[in-house]
């Protein structure tokens, strides 16, 4: 074992856990971050970069195939476990150390990858339905016929991509996971409809049975490749289970349409509730961090993300809402002074104004807690509803990083906080 | 007291690569500290990071993704590294000097901008869409930082009267460049941050879109790509020394000590800037660059200009 087993125990020491959060699992989401980080490893941004995969909550079965490409990609050595509740992430994360340092599981996994990829190539045409997720699945949305027609010209010339068909999966609308361009590691060069990738300016069809972009006008006048890209579900700090499949001109969106793709169970009792009014309020607050500090992680401020994400910790691990106040005030403050924040996120519209008041709301309520609580009650700001068809007109005209923002944005109040006192008597 | 530079045989360009790789590992061992201070660990217990993450992708499989440009992919992210050597060889050593070369600053010029196709090539070449916009992002951000770099560039240039990167230490005899020409050295600095992809001009590496240009990235692949990263940095941090920072110059001791501790204390400041201000995406800064920054970098040269037209400082 020698130099390799010194190899493999030291990069252990750092492993990249790629999170699928599935609808409802916020919380263990939450729980498997700050477990990550606790033990130095690193949250991965793509598949090509994760060791762990790790699934939290069940998903339904959109979700499960897009788990499941994703498990493709990522390169190996590698472990794929799952968490569904916030007990079970520590000793997920463990089991994923022994199979990453157990030799034999690893080359097995690695022998049977490379017999699927020579069987795949032989097979596909033959038999669609061979088990295989990507032969009936990854068919992409340029199938769907909410997608432009974009798509489906280049199936057209291309009928040698096979197994983009849809067959048998009629019920279950396939979904690209984010980074599935170009995505389908080592064996896969089965030629799937990679749409989203096809901004190739060749006449000629590319290897692999992939056709080239389509051009388009775009909004200066110039003709511009159109590629069909699916934002989601599995995105650093993307909200859980939301897919905005994206017409992409450069990087600016001309075309989108929202998905929010189901759980396949119910998540466990206290991440949907908390036990009585103080919990509730408590989650609230702590949702809320959550939520700002994922929205500065997007906008790319990591200081202040982390301090968001420090708030968030504490209150998961129990502490109440006077002891992490301090460190919500020092946020806000942060917050509020930045003027490269302010002048970086002068567009898109409204993402300023919504971190702002989020964050003016949270410390509200954390004053109002800290000056003796609600006690007597108060008013919890209702849950305010994200409207699928109110993101996608917001969306079209605005780059990937812009919309990112609105996205992230427009998820920042969905938990309830308290926002005044109701007097009574 | 500089006295003339030494140009040493070529075979110590190899002395020259290890030195670069120790800075680019000191840096990455001071970031991987400081992201184990901001998640309140020890910052002890970060230092080894560099170590990990290596021996983590080493392990790795590489990846073979459809319809991509392996050849060109590869280049791209293989070249940061030998661009970054290619940086060094003109910067002195204290006394020594790998290539004292009559055009020394624009050598370095030239070299940075080959990081345009360098980075470009690395998100294009994996055929993927989110690496595709990410080297869209570095191409507009290189357009506002590059004129301003060169003019940054050109201010010490004329305070010389020289090409030479030996003339330009010889010439800061008596005060430091970064001294009387700040604007140009704060402007340099940024640009390092700039075109080595890092922290407040990191887009183009975002998370927002997977990691960007790094997006498909996996093994040895990505190894190179960070690494070259963090020797990018380095190099700019050891050309601002004989640029704006007086060489080897210092009160005691010999030359290269001081060469060493200067671009270690401004490679520090480089890792610590990551994590201080968000990221500032390309479009906002290309109106900040030309509006703002490239009339102030002119300012700055027309001022050292005339100062050197009447007799230096």
């Amino acid at each position: 074992m020698g130099l390799a087993g010194a190899l493999s125990r030291a990069a252990v020491n750092r492993l990249h856990v790629l999170i699928v959060e599935i609808p409802g699992w916020d919380r263990t989401r939450m729980r498997v971050e700050t477990e990550v980080r606790s033990r130095g490893w690193a949250v991965s941004e793509s598949p090509a970069d994760a060791d762990v995969l790790l699934v939290c909550g069940v998903p339904g079965a959109d979700l499960a195939s897009v788990c499941d490409r994703v498990w493709e990609q990522l390169p190996g050595p590698r472990a794929r476990v799952e968490a569904l509740d916030e007990e079970a992430t520590s000793a997920a994360l463990d089991e994923a150390v022994i199979t990453i340092l157990d030799g034999a599981v690893q080359r097995r996994d690695a022998v049977s990858r490379k017999q699927k990829a020579s069987e795949g190539d032989g097979e596909r045409t033959a038999d669609p339905s061979s088990g295989r997720m990507d032969h009936t699945v990854s068919a992409s949305a340029a199938d769907t016929p909410s997608d432009t027609n974009e798509g489906s010209q280049h199936h057209d010339e291309n009928p040698s991509s096979a197994g983009h068909e849809h067959d048998g999966t009629d019920g279950c609308e396939p979904i690209e996971p984010h980074a599935e361009a170009g995505g389908h590691a080592d064996m896969d060069h089965s030629a799937m409809n990679h749409d989203d990738m096809d901004h190739g300016d060749m006449e000629m069809m590319m290897p692999g049975g992939i056709g080239s972009a389509e051009g388009g006008p775009d909004r200066d006048g110039l003709n511009l490749d159109v590629l069909n890209v699916p934002l989601g579900p599995v995105l650093p700090h993307w909200p859980a289970g939301l897919v905005i499949r994206c017409a992409l001109q450069g990087d600016v969106i001309t075309k989108a349409a929202v998905e929010i793709l189901p759980a396949g169970g119910s998540p466990p009792e206290s991440a949907v509730t908390g036990d009585g009014d103080d919990a509730a309020r408590r989650n609230g607050i702590l949702r809320r961090c959550d939520g700002i500090g994922r929205l500065l992680a997007v906008a790319g401020w990591s200081r202040a993300a982390t301090m968001a994400f420090g708030v968030r910790d504490r209150l998961l691990d129990g502490a109440s809402v006077q002891e992490t106040a301090g460190q919500l005030f020092r946020l806000h403050r942060s917050v509020r002074r930045s003027r490269v924040l302010r002048w970086s996120l002068k567009e898109p519209d409204g993402v300023l104004e919504a971190l702002y008041r989020s964050l003016d709301e949270v410390c509200r309520a954390a004053e109002a807690e800290e000056q003796g609580g609600y006690a007597a009650g108060g008013t919890l700001r209702e849950q305010v509803q994200v409207h699928a068809h109110d993101l996608v007109g917001r969306l079209v005209g605005l780059d990937v990083a812009a919309a990112r923002l609105v996205v992230a944005a427009s998820v920042l109040n969905a938990a309830p906080v308290l926002v005044e006192r109701t007097d009574h008597g | 007291m500089v006295e003339s530079l030494v140009e040493v045989a070529p075979g110590w360009v190899v002395v020259a690569a290890v030195l670069l790789g120790l800075m680019a590992l000191v840096g990455a061992c001071v970031d991987g500290a400081l992201a184990a201070h901001s998640d309140r660990r020890s910052m002890l217990a970060g230092v080894g990071k560099p170590i990990w993450e290596t021996a983590r992708l080493l392990r790795q499989r590489r990846r073979v993704l459809v319809a991509s440009d392996p050849l060109l992919w590869r280049v791209g992210g293989a070249g940061l590294l030998v661009v970054a050597l290619l940086m060094v060889v003109v910067v002195p050593f204290g006394r020594w000097t790998v290539a004292d070369l009559s055009v020394g600053v624009a050598w370095f010029n030239a070299m940075d901008v080959m990081v345009w196709a360098l980075v470009w090539l690395t998100g294009w070449g994996a055929n993927s869409a989110h690496g595709l916009v990410g080297g869209h992002r570095f191409l507009a951000q290189a357009l506002s930082y590059e004129l301003p770099l060169m003019f940054a560039l050109t201010a010490p240039a004329v305070a010389a009267g020289s090409l030479r990167v030996s003339d330009v230490v010889v010439a800061q005899q008596g005060l430091w460049f970064a001294v009387w020409m700040p604007v140009a050295f704060l402007v340099f600095c940024a640009s390092v941050l700039a075109f080595s992809v890092w922290g407040p001009f990191s887009p183009a590496a975002g998370g927002d879109i997977a990691g960007g240009v790094l997006t498909e990235l996996s093994s040895v692949d990505r190894f190179l790509v960070l690494a070259g990263r963090y020797a990018l940095l380095a190099a700019g941090a050891a050309f601002a020394v004989p640029m704006f920072l007086g060489g080897g110059s210092g009160p005691f001791g010999p030359e290269w000590v001081w060469t060493f501790l200067k671009t270690a204390v401004l490679l520090a400041a480089f890792i610590y800037i990551r994590r201080l201000l968000p990221a500032v995406r390309p479009d906002r800064l290309v109106e900040a660059a030309w509006v703002i920054g490239l009339p102030v970098v002119l300012l700055q040269v027309l001022f050292v200009s005339l100062v050197s037209l009447g007799g230096g400082l």
